[in-house]
């Protein structure tokens, strides 16, 4: 090894003991990176302890005494044994009168049968009919504007009235006609 | 100084984990001078120090469920308390680099392990935090945990959530600004 990697290993001892053999054997033979260890545990041996910044006694009963003051204020609120039983009372109660109006048949009573009558049936027809209507005015207009004539979709709106845009914005939804 | 316990630690975490105060009461007074020592020399105040001890052992109670002795308590203890000294410094968006002219007239302190006055140790605690307020706060992390705590570079790297290359890099570097800073002071040549 060389003196410079010695002295790199040598900066992260803090004790004889964790010297490997290689770095033993280095410091026997090598003066300067003797001098230079011993100078470095002797600095670190002089830089004080911890105990220069100890808390004192009575500065660790202040400490102990305001952080139980802070766990004890911090401490969940426990739910008392009895509310959790009428919690428990009352969602037993609910489920067990659904659960006997279901197998009574009691929810039958407040359905709503739906009746058809002629007016309804009356009803139904005339949409279908309007929709049948739609559908082929629809086509027979767009036969009308000879779509196939245009090559672009802007080459088609360029040409198309102002009557005929009217009529498809209200019934179509332009965007997806130029998709 | 650490306080006596009839319990083990790990007793004393499993009486904690059930729910039982006293036993982490215990475990506070056992590694009350830890966590403050650390966070003194972190934040390099004192009063700050106190805030961040009480905040990391309320923490540590809270959350004492979630240790499942995977790796020692001890390392977990202080990971929770580094965390409140890195979070605190980048709250305050400044390295606390102590003011210089407060140690003008501790440039040579009588540098011993046991000070024997008053003054002397208070001159050595003033040495220690103007140099450590020096460091980068990962340096200062590694330094402290390395050269205080005497914790391998592994569990360094677990509390400090680095790797363990960058961490012996952070601690040589902070080796190498202490023989500078020696130098400079005149207390080595």
């Amino acid at each position: 090894m060389k003196c410079n990697e010695v002295k790199n290993e040598l900066m992260l001892i803090t004790d004889d003991k964790e010297l490997t053999s290689s770095l033993r054997e280095h410091l026997l033979r090598c003066a300067d990176c003797k001098k230079y260890y011993e100078e470095m545990q002797n600095l670190l041996e002089d830089f004080g302890s911890d105990d220069l910044f100890s808390p004192t006694d009575s500065e660790t009963d202040a400490m102990i005494k305001n952080i139980n003051n802070e766990i004890t204020k911090k401490k969940p609120t426990i739910i008392p044994l009895h509310r959790y039983l009428s919690i428990a009372a009352a969602l037993i109660l609910v489920l067990g009168v659904t659960y006997i109006a279901r197998k009574t048949g009691e929810f039958d009573k407040y359905k709503q049968p739906i009746y058809a009558n002629s007016d309804s049936i009356n009803r139904a027809e005339n949409n279908s009919n309007l929709l049948n209507d739609d559908y082929e005015m629809y086509g027979n207009y767009f036969e009308q504007l000879n779509l196939e004539n245009y090559e672009t979709d802007e080459e088609f709106l360029y040409y198309l009235s102002d009557e005929d845009f009217e009529y498809l914005e209200d019934n179509f939804d332009v965007k997806e006609l130029l998709l | 100084m650490e306080r006596e316990s009839n319990n083990s630690i790990e007793q004393l975490v499993q009486l904690a984990i059930e729910g039982n105060r006293d036993a982490f009461s215990e475990i506070m007074k056992l590694n009350m001078n830890k966590i403050f020592t650390l966070t003194y020399k972190m934040t390099g105040d004192k009063d700050v120090a106190k805030d961040l001890t009480q905040d990391s052992f309320v923490t540590a109670w809270e959350k004492i469920k979630s240790f499942r002795g995977e790796g020692n308590f001890n390392g977990w203890l202080l990971r929770i308390a580094s965390n409140k000294g890195l979070n605190y410094l980048k709250r305050i968006k400044q390295n606390v680099r102590l003011d210089n002219d407060q140690f003008e007239n501790h440039l040579q302190p009588n540098l011993s392990n046991q000070p024997d006055t008053e003054m002397e140790r208070k001159e050595m605690q003033n040495s220690v935090l103007y140099f450590m307020s020096t460091l980068p706060v990962q340096q200062r992390l590694a330094f402290e945990l390395r050269f205080y705590k005497e914790l391998s570079f592994k569990e360094i790297a677990e509390i400090s959530g680095n790797a363990i290359g960058t961490v012996k890099t952070n601690y040589r570097e902070a080796v190498k600004k202490l023989r500078e800073h020696a130098i400079e002071k005149g207390w080595r040549k």
